[in-house]
């Protein structure tokens, strides 16, 4: 009779169990359309994992459990600072911080509401979710592929990759979605990860193109030659195309740093970040710990912001503009970015133009740098200025001390990279 | 010339507040009112649970039968730490019946960006119906180990394990991973060795010097709510249903599924 009434039950809970999941809404709830410039992230304090003596065998749930509780500290916080949460956490041990998306009412400023949240003693800090732009006019369906790369006769290509293509060396391309299966870009990636949440895509131009600079394959018979064609991509997709044509390519504070975590903790050599915007605490906590890890990070400068914008404004950072831009500011680094041949979604290739393209070439040339050099490529770029200026491609690679530079022929190029 | 002045502002002289005793202070607040401490990022949560069955280290607490869980959990600045649980059998003989509880303090400190080292001590207790048997079951252990990339491992040590004089060390390895948002997969595997038994060899029904349980589990999140099921099991089997543990419904060990849901406040 006992074992009877145990197996009723056992069934009224599963019953029970399964009327839970069809009756209680995820609790990923789909953003309304312009809502996300009405988000705010939210820092809470990330508690060591430990022991929890009821996790294993009890109700309770170990690491889900711990989540779940972090995340009803954050339902508190919202409920008591107004404000609407929204997903779940994104716990960060390596910053000891867990990070929630809080949606700021109708009729309450985002700035007003930050303040207040940043006020309560349970929150390490709160920051507007920013948005950033990439860096690169795109090429349109009807620009014809252009033959010759600019980096072939500014920085001397071919002489280069008799010194280094980049073997080894690992580059980060955190923009929209590369397309992987393009025949230039085929093997070259070793991870294709998505951290936008909302705007679903096929393979997206300016990643594409970023990514053909750095690292399209050479000698495959089609196509262009990236600046370190046996180097390594991470297609890490935290940027998201708004629109066809021109329309500009964006992406937020979360999603660059979702994208910045995983290039760090999948050793990323150098990480591409060909894109600009506003200062952003979380951002430079994690571009800092990159950095303090040697890990090369190059952004693209936009003169139209102060500074350049972020992160190029980051000390540390290496900032690139387009070298035919009439004055190069102090501090910048200058590199080929107009009429760029490069990989597009589809197969094809187009000309790109940007300050977004100049950035990838640095990063395929800090790539060549690296396989040469190791891990101090970042103190070793060679320009026309002391601090910054359009880059002497062949100096940077061979050493300042080189006596050739750049007007090696290949057999002092190959002498002198003995 | 002017004088040098402090760049300081001047403040009143802080009075002394030793660390220990703030942190005393918190927990004690956090422990008597609970709604109002919550301070300096304090983080303090219960959950309550129900399921088909209570299983610890491979054994069945209840007897195969539906049990309710109460459980408190509180998170220190400091890294202190503090969990309570409560269980309480429902299926039995259509009585709820007190099973027992499990306390614990312990400290916890990051030591590298993805790793903390964690100690404490855990009291586990059980009533007297659980157990059997008038005086209940208990036994305290202190633990130490190491946690971070969703595995942990624990030592844990005890000088009276269900029997005074008894003593045991436990270790346990448990990992965790997240598929996809809101799911994750769990497993589990303990092992457990006598250092000591009074009266063996002697005694007639003696625990197994060494013993093992594990569990696997995936488990969905809904919000505040989430659902779990785990199999189990554990060894090796005893020729006597009381011979392996102190436990009344000692006989449903081996492999079991549990189902369950809970609610975290």
């Amino acid at each position: 009779m006992i074992d009877a009434r145990s197996r009723v039950g056992q069934l009224v809970l599963a019953v029970l169990g399964v009327l839970a999941i069809l009756a209680i809404p995820s609790a990923r709830a789909k953003p309304a359309k312009g809502a996300a410039d009405r988000e705010i992230l939210v820092m809470l304090r990330l508690p060591p994992d430990h022991y929890r003596p009821n996790a294993a065998y009890g109700g309770s749930y170990g690491a889900g459990l711990t989540a779940s509780i972090r995340r009803r500290v954050a339902v508190r916080i919202a409920r008591r600072n107004r404000l609407e949460l929204v997903g779940n956490g994104w716990p960060m041990p390596l910053l000891g911080l867990d990070c929630y998306v809080m949606r700021v009412p109708d009729g309450t400023s985002v700035a007003a509401a930050i303040d207040r949240v940043s006020l309560d003693p349970a929150v390490s800090w709160s920051q507007p979710m920013q948005v950033y732009q990439t860096q690169g006019g795109g090429g349109t369906a009807t620009d014809p592929l252009f033959a010759t790369q600019p980096d072939a006769t500014l920085w001397h290509l071919a002489n280069l990759h008799r010194i280094a293509t980049g073997r080894g060396v690992t580059v980060a391309v955190i923009d929209s979605k590369v397309d992987i299966a393009h025949p230039d870009l085929k093997g070259q990636v070793v991870a294709s990860e998505n951290f936008v949440a909302g705007h679903p895509s096929g393979p997206e131009r300016h990643g594409t193109g970023i990514a053909g600079v750095i690292a399209a394959r050479a000698g495959n018979g089609v196509g262009i030659v990236g600046v370190a064609p046996a180097a390594r991509l991470m297609a890490l997709r935290a940027c998201w195309q708004t629109g066809p044509g021109a329309a500009p390519t964006l992406c937020d504070t979360l999603s660059l740093a979702r994208a910045m975590l995983f290039a760090i903790d999948h050793h990323a050599d150098i990480i591409n970040l060909s894109l600009a915007g506003p200062d952003d605490r979380l951002l430079e906590k994690l571009i800092g710990i990159a950095l303090d890890r040697r890990v090369a990070v190059v952004a693209a400068f936009d003169p139209k912001l102060a500074g350049g914008g972020f992160p190029a404004s980051m000390r540390g950072v290496v900032a690139v503009v387009n070298q035919d831009m009439a004055s190069i500011p102090a501090g910048v680094y200058g590199a080929p970015g107009r009429d760029v041949p490069t990989t597009q979604p589809g197969g094809k290739w187009f000309l790109v133009n940007g300050s977004s393209y100049a950035a990838a070439h640095v990063s395929g040339l800090l790539a060549l740098v690296r396989q040469r050099h190791g891990a101090d490529a970042r103190a070793m770029l060679v320009a026309a200025g002391a601090t910054g200026g359009a880059i002497d491609a062949c100096a940077t690679l061979l050493g300042a001390a080189s006596p050739c530079g750049c007007a090696c022929t290949p057999a002092e190029v190959a002498s002198a990279g003995r | 010339m002017r004088p040098a002045r402090a760049v300081a502002p001047a403040r009143p002289p802080r009075s002394p507040r030793p660390a220990a005793r703030r942190v005393a202070t918190g927990l004690a607040a956090a422990l008597l009112f609970p709604s109002l401490a919550e301070p300096a990022a304090a983080q303090l949560a219960g959950s309550i649970g129900v399921q088909n069955t209570y299983r610890l280290r491979g054994y069945s607490i209840s007897g195969g039968h539906p049990v309710a869980t109460l459980d408190l959990y509180y998170d220190h600045p400091s890294g202190i730490y503090l969990n309570a649980s409560g269980l309480g059998e429902l299926g039995h003989d259509a009585n709820p019946e007190f099973l027992g509880y499990i306390v614990n303090i312990g400290y916890a400190r990051r030591v590298g960006r993805q790793l903390s080292l964690d100690g404490g001590v855990v009291r586990t207790q059980f009533s007297h119906y659980a157990a059997g048997r008038s005086a209940g079951a208990h036994y305290t252990e202190i633990y130490a180990g190491l946690a971070g990339r969703g595995l942990s491992a624990h030592l844990h040590y005890s000088p009276d394990y269900y029997r005074r004089g008894a003593s045991t060390l436990y270790g346990e390895i448990d990992g965790a991973l997240k598929p996809a948002e809101n799911w994750q997969l769990s497993a589990h595997v303990g092992l457990l060795g006598y250092l000591d038994y009074p009266g063996a060899p002697t005694i007639r029904y003696r625990p197994r010097s060494v013993q093992y349980d594990w569990r696997i589990g995936a488990a969905r999140q809904f919000g505040a709510v989430s659902l779990h099921a785990d199999v189990s099991g554990g060894g090796p089997g005893a020729a006597s249903p009381y011979r392996a543990s102190a436990y009344r419904y000692a006989r449903h060990q081996g492999t079991a599924l549990t189902v369950g849901a809970n609610w975290v406040f």
